[in-house]
């Protein structure tokens, strides 16, 4: 299957390379969109979704020729390509794990994912390195025009783009940032953060992690209200408070450095030590530890290790992308020793 | 850090704000009981009746299909929306408005879209405008003229354009 080129490789967006990238990973637009004319998913019949996708698939091609993009048919797709996707961040586990005829638009370096007959006919998403809210938002808006040149969506002046869920209606719009944010949660600062979003109605969740898996140092912060705002008024209330989440974050790193710098180091060292010797390891530990990795190549008590390395490494390491790597279906004793084995490969004697 | 208010022991990541039309509860608990309790906080999906169960006490599965009218389009009930938290199509918030307006209000804040709005529809709206601005221009020129059979006619075109 074309989506096996990926494995190895981690999207654009993991480059750690944008504005505030030592905090913010990436900035995710999510627009939700139904094709005006046709029922939603819950009342489509098979033969209307075939529609859709075909549809929807043609379009799309228009829309990005010049990016060249991939259509996955998520129906047809193999299990193990599903959790690929999904651990990419191209999908929704809803998408991977629903049924019928169903699919995703991605963009080669993976800033554009669009998936088609999902919980709505189409979620269009661009993901951007880094903390790029209007950059990302102009991509998505321009994709958006585009699309519904082609075909116009269901709208009505009073409630705007009419979604599937309510909770959606209005822009349809997601905004959402991913942060690391190890320093505030050794320092218990966290819970601070989470109050300080919910004040002002933006969700914080945590990211990552398989099954009943604990949080990690990885936030998404995102928009809950979609009606009554308009795009900017949206973009504007996460505009107004991430810099604070960066500067917050920076402040409790730069405590941990001075109130006990061999602690810190130790953290760090010793994830580093982990990971580049273990024999077996869970994809919780490794998700530890690369956090403690993470956090020490940004401060530069760790030289060598490059943080894009570091970045690709959290997706590389899960389920799916380890058995694509190893081309083998592995039960999960044996992916936690081809885990090890892969992180061993990628960071063993890279230190200076 | 606040513990979970499950099992009392973990650290509370799951941090749900559940708005019912009485009051806002809030509840903290950690990743292994909300995975217990079906939330999953990776791709942030919530059970599929969770919404519907907060709009009103979950109804059973044959009164919520007989209860209220059917949207005429999509043939779905007011109760299949509440119990599955989405809805048939398009039309159903034409069809249950003024159910669907009071939960919309208590999500939003809000029931008047301000945002964008699809390039057809701007450029009708601003083609509209320019035809009433003109229009009323004008019935002013042709009333102060006295000219009245004129302004008669461009009376009713406005009024077939839905002005007054």
């Amino acid at each position: 299957m074309a989506i096996g080129r990926f494995a190895g490789t981690a999207g654009e967006w993991l480059r750690g390379a944008g504005p505030e990238a030592d905090i913010v990973i990436s900035t995710r637009i999510r627009l939700a969109r139904n094709v005006d004319g046709f029922p939603f998913q819950t009342r489509a019949n098979p033969e209307q979704r075939r529609e859709l996708a075909d549809l929807l698939q043609g379009a799309l091609k228009e829309v990005l020729t010049k990016e060249r993009p991939l259509y996955v048919d998520v129906e047809k797709a193999l299990d193990l390509d599903r959790q690929f996707l999904v651990e990419r961040h191209l999908i929704s586990r809803d998408l991977a794990g629903g049924e019928g005829p169903r699919g995703v638009v991605v963009t080669p370096p993976e800033d554009v994912s669009v998936m088609i007959n999902e919980e709505d006919h189409v979620r269009l998403q661009v993901l951007h390195t880094g903390y790029q809210v209007r950059d990302t938002w102009k991509r998505a808006d321009a994709l958006d025009d585009a699309l519904q040149e082609r075909l116009p969506p269901a709208f009505s002046s009073r409630l705007g783009y009419l979604t599937a869920c309510p909770t959606n209606v209005g822009t349809g719009l997601r905004v959402s940032v991913m942060v690391h944010l190890p320093a505030l949660v050794i320092t218990k600062h966290i819970e601070k953060v989470f109050y300080a979003m919910s004040k002002i109605n933006l969700a914080v969740r945590g990211l990552y992690g398989e099954g009943t898996q604990a949080a990690s140092d990885f936030f998404q912060i995102s928009n809950q209200v979609t009606l009554g705002k308009t795009e900017e008024e949206i973009l504007k209330t996460l505009e107004s408070v991430l810099p604070e989440v960066v500067r917050y974050e920076r402040e409790a790193r730069q405590s941990l450095q001075r109130d006990n710098p061999s602690r810190l180091e130790d953290r760090v060292w010793r994830a580093y030590g982990v990971l580049a010797h273990a024999r077996t390891i869970t994809s919780e530990e490794a998700l530890e530890k690369l956090s403690a990795l993470r956090l020490g190549v940004n401060l530069g008590l760790v030289g060598g290790v490059d943080i894009q390395a570091v970045n690709e490494l959290f997706i590389l390491t899960q389920p799916a992308h380890l058995q694509k790597l190893r081309k083998d279906e592995l039960e999960p004793a044996a992916r936690d020793v081809a885990r090890a084995e892969y992180l061993r490969e990628r960071l063993k004697g890279k230190t200076k | 850090m606040i513990v979970c208010e499950v099992c009392k022991k973990q650290p509370a990541t799951v941090h749900l704000t559940e708005i019912t039309p009485d009051a806002r509860k809030e509840a903290h608990i950690c990743a292994r009981c909300a995975d217990k309790k079906g939330i999953h906080t990776g791709s942030a999906s919530l059970p599929a009746n969770f919404l519907g169960s907060l709009v009103a006490p979950e109804p059973t599965a044959e009164e919520g299909a007989s209860r209220g009218a059917a949207c005429p389009k999509c043939g779905i009930h007011f109760g299949e929306f509440r119990a599955a938290g989405r809805l048939g199509c398009p039309n159903d918030y034409t069809a249950f408005r003024k159910r669907l307006l009071p939960f919309i209000e208590r999500v939003h804040g809000a029931v008047q879209h301000t945002g964008k709005v699809p390039r057809r529809l701007r450029e009708e709206g601003t083609e509209r405008n320019e035809r009433l601005a003109r229009l009323r221009r004008e019935l002013k020129e042709a009333v102060d003229r006295e000219e009245f059979e004129r302004a008669v006619q461009l009376r009713d075109e406005l009024r077939a354009m839905g002005e007054a």
